[in-house]
């Protein structure tokens, strides 16, 4: 009995751990990377502790499957140029170690008996709703409501020098203890990710009213914070993520289940579109291939997507580095105005991997993203764990990465990186890698079993 | 059912929190993109003064050159300063290098507060164009306008002002001229006090001629200070006996305190 007891409470100590860590994230309040790994090798020492009866069967060699792609990714921004222009020796220590760890945890984490990663979710979706409303009433108490289409044309001034985007591309936001002027696209990021929050709200056989109305209301704070600072940029960061999120609630209300050869289709369909879009972008980067540019300039909608739109212009200055011999492991970081050539990163996750860490980094980047949706479809057909527990890491995972295509992760201030837990590796990147770890723990452990 | 309309009750309540909220409390830090763009005289002006601070009584304290330790700056060779002002005044020239005067001195330094908005341009440390054109200054009219420093200003040595005179050259160009104009600073308390001080030959359309004025606040009543306007009087203008309609302003760069303490 003391036993159980005992399990009962060092679940709830670990599910409190491992929600504080991504709450504080969510604050900008673990800018030290000491303190994070503190409190990650608590979390980690308490789940192995709990978990150890049940680790007998502990495949090692599928966990360094998933776990090597991370650790090698986590490297590669280590040693890459970026880190070491921008970032200190003791933090670039702390990145592989941090990253790896935040996999492990994520393996272990379901191993704990009757261990529910839907309770970590409700403790990350209710800080990422929190932050949201912070941040929501702070907009409207500088700028009031819809500032995005009332100040359209209007600039904002910070230190004398007048932004470089108008106003509708800024917010306000708590920065860890700071209020802070922070572009529009970090304000976005707790509300786009909170509307992972209306997905809990179908998952009706397993949730209780209160776990729905909760949901619910995570997800309206969430669209609500969206819908007030709404402009053409707010648009173009959120409309996918809010797209995905109402096409998935669509799926789970009329009760569609796709077979896994219709998501396969979708996916491959997909796949081969960002494919396209991506080499099409890179080629049109490289500075030689004049007419590509011409015909790209020629047609009005490519124009847009390739050229004019203000997120494009980062993206294009890293990817014409792609093929630099120099750039193999990145870019530097140049701020000084007297340097030439100063790239800031782009507002793409896959295109900053080039600048973070090179061309390993991309390729480490897609490995792990391939082995995260292979991981879900295995896993979506277990019955053996709840609905929730199944969907709701890979909703997550996947509004993150479509978040991503239009609205950088990393940048606070547009005058200085602000370490938002260090500019390439942000806290919803390493929930990506906690539960990319936990899939992938799940399928290996358990697909097993039912096959 | 009991619960779901208590937690939509709950919502309800975002509502009024959020009309609370969305008072637009910044408003005045943000400038429509003409004021730096348009490339036409008339836009460029700031004019934003606080309805409150406008209706205020204002105590108006004649400055004396030589009781409130008046300094003023046309060229260098006409550089007229007290001792003090002179030791601060050496690096005047190099507001960028971080010993410059304009980096040491510069008020954001001492009150952070003051980086937000339109204007802090005038706290940036910066004192020159530098090219920078619209960019750099605030571009005020004979009513000026008002800010704040969101802190109480408990003390200071001594207040400067770094500007320009000029009239409209883009529409109109007359050749530098010198002007006579009452320039105002009113620094708003727990009462409030307009310095004024008549400065006869400002250099107007003089090119990079700028005047660099000041005086000191010794003895002065700084309680509870936060307010601040800059506001000027043409007295004398050449340039409107040519054509009246000509837009006149003062182009401000760098306005500050030696020594100021904020609470």
């Amino acid at each position: 009995m003391e036993n159980t007891d005992q399990v009962s409470l060092g679940r709830k100590i670990c599910l409190i751990l491992v929600s504080v860590i991504f709450l504080l994230m969510s604050f900008s309040l673990m800018v030290n990377y000491i303190f994070i790994l503190i409190l990650l090798i608590l979390a980690l020492g308490l789940t192995i502790y709990l978990a150890f009866p049940y680790l007998k069967k502990f495949d090692v060699v599928s966990s360094l499957i998933y776990l090597i792609p991370v650790f090698s990714l986590a490297l590669f921004y280590a040693i890459g140029n970026f880190s070491r222009s921008y970032v200190d020796v003791a933090t670039c220590v702390m990145i592989p170690i941090v990253m790896t760890l935040f996999g492990v945890l994520g393996m272990l984490l379901f191993r704990i008996p009757k261990f529910e990663i839907k309770a970590v979710f409700r403790g990350i979706f209710i800080g990422l709703a929190l932050v949201s409303l912070i941040n929501m009433i702070l907009t409207l108490y500088n700028y009031g409501p819809f500032h995005g289409i009332r100040y359209s044309s209007y600039y904002s001034y910070y230190d004398g020098t007048i932004s470089k985007e108008g106003l509708p591309s800024t917010a306000y936001a708590l920065c860890g203890l700071t209020i802070k002027q922070v572009p529009i696209q970090y304000y976005l990021i707790f509300p786009t990710l909170s509307l992972g929050g209306f997905i809990c709200f179908f998952v009706k056989n397993d949730a209780r009213l209160w776990e729905k109305i909760v949901a619910l209301t995570i997800g309206s704070i969430g669209l609500i914070s969206i819908i007030f600072v709404i402009s053409r940029i707010t648009l173009f960061v959120s409309l996918l993520s809010i797209i995905f999120t109402a096409l998935v609630c669509a799926l789970f209300a009329f009760k569609i289940r796709p077979s896994n050869k219709v998501i396969k289709i979708v996916l491959i369909v997909v796949t081969v579109l960002l494919g396209v879009g991506f080499i099409f972008m890179l080629m049109h980067a490289q500075g030689g291939l004049t007419g590509l540019r011409e015909f790209v300039s020629s047609v009005p909608l490519l124009r847009y997507i390739f050229v004019s739109n203000r997120f494009m212009e980062n993206n294009n200055l890293i990817l014409n580095g792609f093929f630099s011999p120099d750039k193999l492991i990145g870019f530097p970081v140049l701020f000084d105005e007297f340097y030439e050539a100063n790239v800031y990163p782009g507002y793409n996750i896959f295109v900053n991997q080039f600048m973070y860490a090179g061309i390993f980094g991309f390729i480490f980047m897609i490995i792990i993203v391939v082995m995260i949706i292979r991981s879900f479809l295995k896993v979506k057909d277990l019955t053996i764990d709840s609905r929730v527990n199944k969907y709701m890491p890979f909703f997550f995972i996947a509004l993150f990465f479509i978040y991503s295509f239009t609205g950088d992760v990393s940048y606070i201030d547009e005058y200085e990186f602000a370490r938002f837990a260090f500019t390439p590796i942000n806290p919803f990147f390493l929930m990506c890698i906690m539960f990319g770890g936990y899939y992938n723990a799940l399928v290996n452990e358990r697909g097993n079993k039912n096959a | 059912m009991k619960e779901e309309i208590r937690m939509h009750k709950k919502m309800l309540l975002l509502i009024p929190l959020l009309v609370l909220a969305s008072c637009g409390a910044q408003a005045n830090n943000i400038v429509p993109s003409s004021i730096d763009r348009s490339g036409n005289w008339d836009d460029n002006y700031y004019t934003y003064f606080d309805a409150s601070l406008k209706n205020k009584e204002v105590e108006e304290i004649v400055l004396e050159k030589e009781k409130n330790k008046v300094f003023t700056t046309f060229t260098d060779q006409n550089f007229i300063a007290q001792e003090e002002m002179g030791k601060d005044i050496s690096n005047y020239y190099n507001d960028f290098m971080d010993d410059g005067f304009g980096q040491t001195m510069k008020l954001s330094k001492q009150n952070e507060a003051v980086k937000e908005g339109f204007i802090s341009k005038l706290f940036d440390g910066q004192l020159f164009c530098h090219q920078y054109y619209e960019l750099s200054r605030v571009q005020i009219n004979e009513e000026g306008f008002s800010s704040s420093f969101h802190k109480e200003l408990e003390s200071a040595s001594y207040l400067y002002l770094n500007f320009k005179s000029a009239v409209d050259f883009k529409k109109y160009r007359p050749a530098a001229h010198l002007t006579s104009l009452k320039i105002h600073i009113t620094l708003y308390g727990e009462k409030n006090y307009r310095y004024t001080y008549l400065l006869d030959e400002v250099p107007t359309n003089a090119g990079e001629t700028y005047v660099f004025y000041g005086f000191s606040l010794e003895g002065m009543d700084l309680k509870g200070v936060r307010d601040f306007s800059i506001s000027y009087t043409l007295v004398d203008e050449p340039a409107k006996k040519v054509d009246p309609n000509v837009g006149h302003a003062l182009l401000l760069y760098e306005f500050g305190f030696k020594n100021p303490s904020f609470k």
